[in-house]
This record gives structure tokens, sequence and C-alpha cells, in this order.
């Protein structure tokens, strides 16, 4: 055992000479390691005799202890030498990872889910390729009604069903009431927030032939107009902040009955219709912005969808994502196109 | 439709002291909505919108009478004038008139022929009237037409009696392709749904409801007029209207539906208007043919209805006050109400839910309390794609992505560019441009025109979409299946592929195989493969060929992916196993391999897994020309292993690989940790 001296003596050399952490790690490996120097002591062990076995298991046990202590002591030595050898400039820009970006819909979508999951709702979604049955008539908007005509439609080229008419693409996403209703074996209660791409042929600086609707349904046996004015004012506070204020207005829709328009104030003059210097807001209409529809379903819809309006009630709205979202952020764009023109300069500013 | 109401003229039906920002308050939350105010001289001009259902609104008077409902159910006392028209005066002389509609087109037809001076500017408080409400004063003659629709709601028209020779009107449907200039002098060729008025030689001498015709029209040297009102059916009107783009005043309110009674009011008004305007003397029997006459419908509510659907109770009282204001007649039986609309609102007031609305809109919605449901959450099976849709979308935007959104709609052109072409694809069949066609079956072709667009703006460029795409089927919708589709611009396949792994393990789909596959037209040569998950191929993936980068010039290598979305939520696993982490140390082991060209490593690692039992890795570590450095991991949940342990199965695996795949060793080294 006389090695052990010897050993030590060149072990201590070895991590006096250690300059760095990577050249003690080194020093660790080669006594520590599967083929190291203990690894090779204690298999010399096996050739000792009985007696002297336990003493040299002692040796060699004490001799890693110190071992062990010396290497550390050096590591934390190191490092401390190391930390404080340099100078950093802490001020100079931090090595960033590749950052990505949201689309702008994508975030208002994840937004007004939560929103409406909170209170009890699931998100859904339905066929943007759709009868005309479901997108009209299931509405109560038959054939050649007039109300067809505010919902422009693209149509597909395809066979005429006998039962569902032509096929359409869904020009909103009411559509998806008469899914929801169905999805769920015509059995009430339904809390429905349905999110999805809609097609209307208009392309200008304030309209895309595709944009995003959000349609909302509840259907309950005890459901009135104050559950729709509290779910509405609930989303908008959610949405825009507490300090904003709802209205319902008066309106027609063919699928609601009472219909309304609901309006929330304008952010920019704080529902003033006016600016603080007395000029007229131009954001708004005398301090109020429309959000959208809504209205109580009409029993002719809860009978397409094969739920006994005697019974149960409900309320629906279905407003525009972008819309909604411009309104939110104060964010006018000058060219709603944008949204889709997959420009990088606009897609990394979300 | 919106419309222009004159504050002045408003006051002249309506009593009130409310302020003009009052009106528009009020009526905007009770009624029609009140855009705009604007100050015109001394009086203000109110925009409103009409809705479709509400016909009755759409003039000076409906207004009033709307206001006169409102205005006091918020303390502000407003009453409607009463407003009378008398029959006309027997005539003189009477000139012959003779109108017939034997298909019965019209629900009624109204007319009287007048002697008039000639045709002269109205005085100054008409004409400033009705251009206040955006209407263009002409001469007196016609602007008597557009006064009375103006101020009580229903378009009339006036002809020159001697421009129409036969004295005959023959209502009828028009001939494919019948010519007709209308007073505009524009030229349309009409078909037989669309109707006009032949005086019976086959000449056409109006375009009724809509537009009259410049054959027929008042001039300069009229001295007789038929003065003429019919009430429509509105759906012809809507249709000729749309189909020609004829969108006037007039049209806009008969394809409407506006009140038959009204027609016989507004021919009284008018005929007092050219008696007083005109020096209009009349020289005819008022012409009134109405052989159908409309029965207003009884509606039944029951109170318990009505407090149902408000939430809030309202006594018998109330509800009856608020119809009462509306001009609507009551007769309550204990708790139910039988109600009769008033003519002009019976094509609006049909069934229970419509009566519910009168009241709560009178009542005020802003009374009304803000309630949540109470009932019972549903709990329902929920949609698993959208979810995992949400979480994909941000794994890859914090891996450095950025979402990119296009149209669902392509143009064949770029289609063609891609390499594909427009069979078995749905297309709409009225398109709006070339450019929005055909819906898309694939996002590739978008991703390469975008990043093509966006080449010159970033060095490299990574880009997603996650967006549903549409198959055809036969006899039914098309198959909506969502897809990803990730372009990386400037950076390599193996990047790339390290983005799907690790996108697919955080929405716990551990384990995906690329599959070298050759025939892609998408990619280059041996530089493909489809993505394959439990033996399932849902996508693929692979450099651009040369040929697509030259269609879109794009200059730089694109790394390109697509997979069918849809597909993976099957193989989502969304609970993680435990493993019980083993005390003993494992063996780690570097084998340094000489490799034939073209070796899939995948296959070798895979083969290297599964010889032993305690290989519990094997991954590829370095790689530089031929040779390939394999890590192996070693370990043993029960002991230490040792040399003896493992150098079997370091020979075996050796012995494997040269056999399977001519791999040599270069070097061996090993660790334990």
């Amino acid at each position: 055992m006389d090695d052990i001296a010897k050993i030590t003596t060149s072990a201590k050399t070895k991590i006096g000479n250690a300059k760095t952490q990577k050249e003690i790690e080194a020093v660790w490996l080669s006594y520590f390691g599967g083929k190291g120097e203990i690894a090779k002591m204690t298999k010399t062990m096996g050739s000792m005799p009985k007696e002297k076995r336990a003493e040299s298991g002692r040796k060699i046990n004490e001799f890693k202890k110190s071992l062990e202590e010396l290497i550390n002591a050096k590591k934390t030595a190191l490092q401390n030498s190391n930390s404080s050898s340099g100078w950093i400039d802490i001020t100079a820009p931090g090595i960033k990872p590749p950052q990505g970006h949201l689309h702008i819909v994508t975030q208002a979508m994840e937004e007004i889910t939560r929103i409406f999951e909170r209170i009890g709702f699931t998100r859904v979604r339905y066929p943007e390729v759709e009868w005309e049955w479901y997108s009209f008539e299931g509405l109560n908007m038959p054939k050649n009604h007039p109300a067809r005509d505010d919902f422009e439609t693209f149509f597909i080229d395809f066979p005429q069903s006998q039962k569902y008419g032509k096929v359409v693409l869904s020009p909103h996403t009411s559509s998806g009431q008469v899914r929801e209703m169905e999805r769920l074996h015509h059995t009430p209660p339904i809390r429905m927030i349905n999110i999805a791409k809609c097609y209307r042929p208009n392309w200008d600086v304030s309209h895309v032939p595709m944009f995003h609707q959000f349609e909302g349904l509840v259907v309950d046996t005890k459901i009135n107009i104050t559950h729709l004015k509290g779910t509405m004012d609930y989303f908008a506070k959610e949405f825009f902040g507490q300090e904003r204020q709802t209205r319902l207005r008066p309106f027609h829709f063919q699928f609601t009955e009472p219909s309304f328009e609901v309006d929330i104030s304008c952010g920019v003059c704080l529902g003033k219709g006016v600016l603080s210097d007395n000029s007229r807001c131009r954001f708004c209409k005398e301090g109020w912005l429309e959000l959208g529809g809504s209205g109580m379903v009409h029993p002719n819809v809860l009978k397409a969808g094969g739920i006994d309006p005697e019974k149960y009630t409900g309320f629906a709205f279905g407003w525009g994502i972008e819309r909604t979202y411009m309104m939110k952020s104060g964010t006018k764009l000058d060219d709603i196109r944008l949204l889709y023109s997959n420009d990088l300069r606009f897609l990394e500013q979300f | 439709m919106n419309i222009l109401i004159p504050d002045s003229w408003l006051r002249e039906h309506l009593d009130t002291k409310a302020t003009p920002k009052q009106i528009m308050d009020c009526l905007s939350l009770c009624g029609p909505s009140v855009e705009r105010i604007s100050k015109t001289g001394n009086d203000f001009v109110y925009d409103i919108e009409i809705t479709s259902n509400r016909v009755d609104m759409a003039s000076v008077y409906g207004i009033a009478r709307e206001a006169s409902a409102i205005l006091p159910r918020f303390g502000i006392p407003a009453k409607l004038k009463e407003f009378k028209t008398n029959k006309p005066q027997e005539p003189k002389n009477i000139l012959p008139m003779n109108i017939s509609d034997p298909e019965k087109i019209c629900n009624r037809i109204l007319g009287i022929v007048m002697e008039v001076d000639q045709m002269k500017p109205s005085p100054v408080e008409i004409k400033t009237l009705i251009e206040k409400s955006g209407v263009r004063s002409l001469n007196n003659l016609v602007d008597i037409t557009n006064y009375v629709m103006l101020e009580i709601g229903h378009p009339c028209h006036v002809f020159d009696y001697d421009r129409i020779k036969t004295h005959q009107f023959l209502i009828r449907f028009a001939q494919k392709n019948e010519p007709i200039i209308t007073l505009d002098n524009k030229k349309y060729f009409l078909n037989e749904e669309d109707v006009i008025i032949d005086d019976t030689t086959g000449r056409v001498i109006d375009l009724p409801g809509i537009m009259g015709t410049e054959n027929s029209v008042v001039n300069e040297t009229t001295r007789r007029i038929l003065f003429f009102i019919e009430s429509n059916n509105p759906n012809i009107i809507r249709k000729t209207s749309m189909r020609y783009g004829i969108r006037t005043m007039a049209a806009n309110i008969n394809e409407k539906h506006p009140d038959v009674n009204l027609a016989k009011q507004a021919m009284e008004y008018g005929i007092s208007l050219f008696e007083k305007l005109a020096g209009g003397k009349v020289a005819s029997e008022l012409i009134d043919i109405y052989p159908c006459k409309e029965n207003i419908k009884t509606i039944e509510v029951a109170r318990n209805f009505i407090t149902k659907r408000l939430g809030i109770e309202l006594s018998l009282t109330e509800i009856s006050e608020i119809l009462e204001s509306l001009s609507f007649e009551i007769s309550v039986n204990n708790d139910l109400l039988k109600i009769n609309p008033p003519s002009f609102r019976q094509h609006d007031i049909q069934i229970p839910e419509d009566i519910v609305e009168e009241i709560a809109r009178i009542y005020g919605y802003h009374n009304l309390p803000n309630n949540l449901m109470t009932g019972v959450i549903p709990i329902t099976q929920k949609p698993l794609d959208l979810p995992l849709e949400e979480k994909a979308k941000t794994v890859l935007k914090f891996l450095g992505l950025t979402e990119t959104y296009s149209y669902s709609m392509l143009s064949s052109e770029l289609l063609k560019k891609t390499g594909l072409d427009t069979r078995n694809t749905l297309k709409i069949s009225n398109p709006l441009t070339e450019e929005l066609v055909y819906m898309r079956k694939s996002l590739i072709p978008q991703m390469l025109f975008n990043l093509s667009q966006n080449q010159k703006q970033k060095e490299k460029i990574a880009f997603f979409e996650l967006s549903k795409t549409y198959i055809p089927q036969k006899d039914d919708l098309p198959v909506e299946d969502n897809y990803l589709c990730i372009g990386l611009l400037n950076q390599d396949f193996l990047h790339l592929k390290g983005i799907l792994e690790v996108l697919l393990e955080e929405i716990g789909i551990p384990c995906v195989n690329i599959n070298p596959s050759l025939a892609n037209s998408f990619f280059q040569p041996e530089q493909a493969g489809e993505i394959v998950i439990n033996n399932k191929t849902i996508g693929k993936i692979g450099n651009i060929s040369q040929k697509l980068l030259n269609n879109f010039t794009i200059t730089k290598n694109v790394a390109l992916l697509e997979l069918n979305f849809s597909n993976l939520v099957p193989f989502v696993s969304k609970n993680k196993k435990f493993l019980s982490i083993s005390s003993h140390p494992p063996v780690l082991e570097d084998l340094a391999l000489i490799i034939k060209p073209k070796t899939y490593i995948e296959n070798l690692i895979n083969t290297i897994k599964n010889i032993n039992p305690l290989i519990k890795q094997a991954f590829l570590y370095d790689s530089f020309g031929n040779t390939r450095t394999i890590r192996i991991v070693y370990q043993n949940q029960n002991r230490t292993l040792t040399e003896n342990d493992v150098k079997p199965i370091r020979e075996n695996i050796l012995q494997i690989l040269k056999d399977k795949f001519g791999a040599q060793l270069k070097t061996s080294n090993q660790t334990t940790k």
C-alpha cells in the first residue's frame, strides 16, 4: 500500500496544475472513472490476503475522501476566480432565442374562448362549406326571403341536395346553431361558443371575403332577456375592461325574436361622442360602438333543431372577431386586408 | 336602410319639448337607431336606420308616431298630431282612364287624373325639406310625389296623362328581353319575372314601384297628369330592383311591404298637394282597385309567456298601456291577452314573441337587470381537436415560428405553380375574383407564396399555418380536416424535423418516424419522406424541389412539412407514465462507426435498441463525413453494470451492425455517470 502515498502525491500535483473546470473534471475522471485509478486499486484488493483487505479498503476509502475534498475545493476556487476575473457588459442586448408570433385572430379567439369557458360554454366548430338549409332555412330564412340578401353568399359548384339545397360557404357562424342542437341530441341545456371562418363576397379596405365570427348559443328552460343582457355585459367587461358600458338597441334578425344590436361605450372618447378638444369622435357613433347582433332564439329555429319552443327558450349572438378585436386594441387598421396579406412586417407586430 | 328626417318636419307631426339629443338617445334605446344628428342652418337632421321589418317607420310621420310612444316613457311629454286626409272632390269633367291588372299582380291600385298648371320649381319650404331629406328637388310635380313618400311613407308616381295615348294601363309581366328606357335614360332588357305597365299597345310605360320611364314622365308641356299609386308584391320589386341595380328609395320601401291602407292615404294627401301647389283640378273618379282585402291576425299571449321571456313581471295594466301606445288593440281575459296590431304593423307582428319584443323595447331594455344564467352547466363531449390546435400553435410560437392566415380559396394559377391542378377541387360558382376560386386541399401553395413574398425581409423565415382544407366527397359536404404546414426559409431539413419532433412530444405524441419516399413532386429527390405515426402516414416533409423554388422565384432553400393535424388526435396520450428512477448509474458508451454512404441512421439505431433490454437509449451523438458516433446508454434497474456485462452486448452490436449495415467500428469510449 505504499502506492497510496505515491498516488496521493501525484494526485495533489495534478489538482494543483489544473487551471480550468474542464481540466479538473479530467482529473476527477482519471481517478473516479470506470477505468480510473480507484477502480484499479479496488481490483488489486481481490488478490490480497484476507487479513490485509480490510486495512486496504479503509485506506482506499480515506484516499477517496481526501481526494474528493481536494478536487471540490479546487473546483470552488476555480469557479470563484473565473467569475471574478472578467467584466461583463450587462447592458449589452441579451441573446434571444428565436421569437415567434401568433396571428392576432388566433390570439383573439383564445381570449374569447377563455372568457366564455369560465361561464360554462363549450367551444365547437362546424362546417364552413355548408348546406343552404343550415345557413338559411334552419334559421327561419326561407328561399327568396329578402333577409338572405343581407348575407350575400358564395355558392359552391356542386349537385344540389333534395333535402338541404345548394352548397354554400357559410356566411355566418349561425349555421352552427341547429348543428349544435343536433350534436346534443336536441336536449338542452346548451351553452355553445362556435368560432369559425365565414365568407361573404366583399373585398375592400373594410371588408375581406373571409373573416371570423364567434357565435354564442344558450338554450335552457328558464332563459330570458336578462340573461342575454348579463352575458353580453360580462363579456364586454372581461374583454374590454370594467369601465366599459353596454346597451341593447332594438334590431331585426330573422333567427331571433326579439333581436338586438349590442353597443359598447367608446374607449376613445369614453362614451361622450366628443373628444377633449370638443371635436367629434371619429371612432364611434355618438359615444357608442356597435359590437354586433344578438337576440332571443326564434321558435322556428328551436323547432328546426328539434327542440320544443314551448318548453325551452334561448339566446344567441354572432359577432366578428376581427372587428371586436380591433375595437379592443383601438388599432384602427386603415386597411383590414392587411390581416390576411401575411406580410412579415405586419405579423411580427403581434 | 337609412333615412334622413329634418327635426323641423318631425315637429310638424310631433308635439314635444324634447331636445334633438333626447330624441336621438330615447329612440335609439327603444326604437329605430338614430346614428347621427347633423346641424343644417337652424334645423337638425336625424340619420336613422330603419330595419327591414319596420317600413312603417320609414317616414317623418312614422318616426313621429314611434317617438310619441317612446318619449313619454322617459318622462318627456310627446303627442302625435292628428293627420287627416279627405276624399277628393267630385270631378267637373271626367277624362277616360282605364287600369287593368288581370293577373292580380298588385295588392291595390289607385289612380286619379288631374289638370295642372305648367310645372315650376317647388316653393322654398318644400324644396328645403325634401333636400334635407336627401332627395333632389326637380319640379313641383315630381317633388310632390317625393314629398308624400318622405312625409308619410308610401311611394307614388306621376305620369303625363297625354303621353299615354290610349289612356289605358295594363299591368303585366314582361317578356323575355323586352326593352325599357327608365326616366334616367338607361336601357334595360327585362325578363319574365319583372312587372311592367303597358299602354295596351305593347309600349312599356313604367317599371311600377321602382322607377318611371322616359316616355311617360311629366315635362314642360304637361297639363294633365295621372297620379298613380300601387301596392306591389314586395318580392317582385326586390328581385327586379336587385337584378338591374335600380335601388331607388321607392324600390327600397316597396320591397318591404308598406301598409296597403297607407296607399289610400298617400293618394288623398297627394291630390290635396297637387291642388295646393300645382293648380290641380280633379279630372276623373278616384280609381281604387283592391280585390283582396287583408285580414289582420289576432295574436293570443298569456301574461306568463311574457314574464318568462322578459325575466321580470309586468302588470296587465302596464302591458296594455305599452301596447296601446303603439296603436295595438287589446282585450284581456284573465291573464290572456288578445291583441290586434294596427294595419301598418300587420306583416311584422305575427307571433307571441313579436309581442314580447314590443313590450320589452318600450319598457326599455336598459331597465331590465343583467343576470347570468343559473341553470346546470352542460357537461358534453368536448371536441378534442380544438384545445390540441391551440396548444400546438402556442408550442410553435415559442419555438420561434410565426403564424400565417391565408384565404381558404386560391387561384388555378397558384395551384399550377405548385404543380397541382384543379381536378376534384371544390369551385366557387360566383367567385369575386380569379384569385379566390378553388377551395384549398393543401396549404403548400400559399406557404410557398408567403415565403416568396417575404424572402427579402429576413435572412431566415419560419412560418406555420394550421387551418382547414376541403376534400370533396361524393354527394356530401367535403371533409374539412385541419392541416398543419410549416415552411422554413434558409434552414435545413433536420432543423424542421427537430421542430416536428418537439411539437409532437409536447402535444403528447412521443413517437414519429420519417419514411424515406422518393415519389413526391414537391420535394428534391432523396431529401423527403413521409411522416408516419404508429404505421399511419399523416403527412410529408422535405426540401422543396428546385423546380418549385424557381416557379416561386425563391432564392434560398425551403424545408417544408405538411401533415393532417386532425389525424393526430387519436394518437395523443394525455397521461404520462412514471418510470422509477434507477439508483444504479448507467454506462455510457460512444461508438464511432464508419458507415456506407446513404445509410439511414434511424434503421441502424432502431436495430441497436432492439439488441438487448439493457440498452436503454441509443442516439446519434455526432456525425462527420462517413463517421457516425452513436451514444449507447446501458442500465440495469437492480445493480451496477460492469465491463463484463457490457462487453458481450457491445460485441453483439458491432457484429450485427457489420452484417446488416456494413458498419465498421472506428473507436469506442466508455464512461459511467
